[in-house]
């Protein structure tokens, strides 16, 4: 058995391996499109400026200030609405309450393009 | 080993680099992962201290909505940090002139988080007449100042239109600019409440 071509071998693959996973790391933390942090504070705005009591009212608002949105959902006790508004592969969530009293409290969601 | 093998893993070795130092050139600073403690948290914690104010800092609501809050972050991962909070009030009304005001602050381990700040001042300015349907009343007039600041990892942020409504649709309410309204009610009531937008009475008159 020839040690000296299996240590070659062993190297070229270590280098290999070394090579792709670290483009792999690379590549993954390579964002050039700040989604989700846009769409983060462009919801923080839209609570500061209104309490979301109403579901038409916030759809508008994300539609209006929040660019990228793959679906908009509010709910409020049973009540459930669902926008969708575009498809993605990679979606973020990202996930707002608002409290309006004890007991008292709407879910806010949104979904952007990752 | 022999030589062509060493030839080949240094040509890798070296490809591997120049690859690796290209790729770090194409990447850009922001990183991916999504900031889950940015502005949102900040501002689910300034609608909490409007309903606290709404409710006048009632001991009940504050208890039962912290641990509202509480459950809540724990059910969807809202990422809020553990917070203490302190609460202030001053006012002075009378019939003439008066102002109220309300601040809350949220603190984390670092210090201050969030600061709520809900202030309005008014003066009485005369009366007028209004016709209502047959009669003519005597209204009293004011103008009244209102505005919300809330300040937070955002910088400070001032609410001045606050759309100022009357649920006795008794009222003339105006709104003039920068925060400022004309309020006139009817003369037979001592003081008048009006609400923002978010539910918090306002009161105009001692």
């Amino acid at each position: 058995m020839n040690y000296g071509r299996v240590i070659e071998a062993s190297l070229v693959v270590l280098a290999v391996v070394l090579f792709v996973s670290k483009a792999y790391v690379l590549s993954i933390t390579n964002y050039s499109k700040d989604y989700a942090q846009t769409a983060n504070r462009a919801l923080a705005y839209i609570l500061l400026n209104s309490n979301c009591l109403n579901s038409s009212e916030f759809i508008q608002y994300c539609r209006q200030y929040i660019d990228d949105l793959v679906y908009i959902q509010w709910v409020y006790g049973s009540t459930r609405v669902r926008l969708d508004v575009s498809s993605s592969s990679i979606c973020y969530t990202i996930i707002a309450v608002v409290i309006y009293g004890p007991g008292n409290y709407s879910v806010l969601e949104i979904g952007v393009r990752g | 080993m022999n030589q062509r093998g060493q030839v080949l893993l240094l040509a890798v070795l070296i490809l591997s680099i120049l690859l690796l130092i290209a790729l770090s050139f194409h990447r850009v600073n922001s990183p991916r992962i999504y900031i889950k403690r940015d502005y949102v948290q900040a501002a689910m914690l300034v609608q909490l201290a409007r309903v606290w104010i709404q409710y006048n800092y009632c001991i009940i609501c504050i208890r039962e909505t912290s641990r509202l809050l509480y459950q809540l972050n724990q059910t969807y991962g809202l990422n809020i940090p553990a917070l203490t909070n302190s609460t202030y009030r001053s006012f002075n009304l009378s019939e003439d002139s008066g102002y109220y005001n309300y601040t809350v602050v949220f603190y984390t381990q670092g210090g201050k988080y969030v600061r709520v700040t809900v202030y309005y001042n008014y003066f009485f300015r005369g009366f007028y007449l209004k016709r209502i349907g047959g009669e003519i009343v005597r209204y009293k007039n004011y103008t009244l100042q209102y505005f919300h600041k809330y300040e937070g990892p955002w910088g400070i942020l001032f609410l001045k239109n606050l759309s100022l409504t009357d649920p006795r649709k008794q009222a003339d309410i105006r709104y003039i600019g920068d925060g400022l309204w004309v309020v006139g009610f009817p003369a037979d009531y001592q003081y008048y409440i009006v609400y923002d937008k978010f539910g918090i009475p306002v009161r105009v008159g001692g």
